[in-house]
């Protein structure tokens, strides 16, 4: 009982009224209690022992855990790839007689594309030519497993569409079949199409 | 825990009543005075012993089209593992004298896509004391999970993250989610 026996004032006073703590050790203590408990206002004892259990029940669970955190960030870029596969030679060098040249088509090469995009994309394609182009049509079907192809488009220097409806997709070796024609007027020697093919929104 | 609770709010409540006797039968402050000393008492006898844990670190992952397997028709690959040791822990204000203490791991979404998955593993041990297991990847959920174990302070202690469920099926976006560790008393 710390503090009690450090009370000279009422240890001095119990003395005084003949009470000696060596001979009646109950009845002194009795009366240091009485006397505490009467000086110390009840109302605030008991505001003090509500504080006390409210910050200690606040204060428990700080010392039971303690947490802390970081974050995980993964940054996800927008991808819409394209790609061809190696170049191809159609060579028109045979004609029925009274007939125009005879068409050559040529499906060895591939389209390969990924989009991640949520929004529809469409891939388009066009071509740049050396040797120029009159007298000869290109054309290009592209198969398409997830999109809809757009059948077979004759190209030229401005894009067209060869498949649309392309969303969160990775279609890899989609047959692209190439058709060339070439009329009378088509000059003989080389001539280099080289086609770009571009995913596009739609 | 709870022998150790009911005993600090014992030593507490000791202590508040010799600060009480001594405070108002003998130095008779203001009451004002002596509630707030109350309050600040109790809570720095409630808390100076409290276990604590300390994260160092975090992971960002940038995914573009030169992670897709094989290029331009190909997926993006699934799985990415950051560096072990990619985050630190420290342990701390333990007890001492052998105090063990568990370690529990959740994560609290802040832009997730509920396709990634995200594992974590402890790749060493740290300094100090011991540690134990959690030394496979546990795929981390929004529920705390016990990861591992240990006692006493230990600092340094490593984990690895994998990030699991990639591909171009997941819209272009930043996605975030805040793993949460946990130390308890054991």
């Amino acid at each position: 009982m710390p503090g009690y026996s450090r009370d000279f004032s009422l240890h001095t006073k119990l003395k005084n009224i003949g009470i000696k703590n060596s001979k009646n050790w109950t009845l002194y203590w009795k009366l240091v209690d009485n006397k505490i408990h009467r000086s110390l206002n009840m109302k605030v004892f008991v505001k003090l022992i509500v504080i006390v259990v409210f910050v200690s029940l606040l204060s428990c669970p700080l010392w039971a855990a303690s947490s802390d955190s970081h974050d995980v960030t993964v940054t996800i870029s927008a991808i819409n790839e394209v790609a061809v596969s190696g170049n191809i030679t159609m060579t028109v060098n045979a004609a029925v007689p009274g007939q125009p040249p005879t068409a050559v088509q040529n499906a060895l090469s591939t389209l390969d594309y990924t989009t991640n995009s949520a929004t529809a994309k469409k891939i388009t394609a066009g071509y740049s030519v050396t040797g120029g182009a009159t007298g000869i049509t290109l054309e290009a079907t592209a198969a398409s497993a997830s999109g809809t192809s757009a059948g077979k488009v004759a190209l030229g220097t401005v894009a067209v569409s060869v498949i649309t409806g392309l969303t969160q997709c990775s279609d890899p070796a989609q047959v692209l079949t190439y058709d060339v024609t070439a009329t009378e007027a088509a000059t003989v020697g080389d001539h280099v199409f080289t086609v770009t093919y571009t995913m596009v929104d739609e | 825990m709870y022998i150790k609770l009911v005993r600090s709010f014992t030593v507490n409540a000791f202590c508040f009543l010799q600060y009480c006797f001594l405070q108002v039968k003998r130095l008779r402050v203001s009451k004002a005075i002596f509630l707030f000393s109350l309050i600040v008492f109790t809570s720095v006898m409630t808390t100076t012993n409290a276990l604590d844990l300390l994260i160092t670190g975090g992971w960002s992952v940038i995914l573009d089209s030169t992670d897709l397997v094989s290029g331009a028709g190909s997926n993006l690959t699934s799985q990415y593992e950051s560096s072990t040791d990619q985050v630190l822990v420290d342990i701390y204000n333990s007890a001492g004298g052998g105090d063990t203490w568990r370690v529990d791991i959740s994560k609290s979404d802040i832009s997730w896509n509920n396709s990634l998955s995200v594992y974590c593993k402890r790749t060493s041990s740290g300094t100090g004391g011991s540690v134990a297991g959690g030394s496979s990847y546990l795929g981390i959920t929004n529920i705390d999970q016990q990861f591992f174990t240990g006692s006493d302070n230990v600092t340094g202690i490593g984990f690895q993250y994998k990030l699991d469920g990639v591909s171009v099926s997941i819209p272009p976006a930043v996605y975030s989610t805040s793993i949460v560790f946990t130390v308890v008393d054991t």
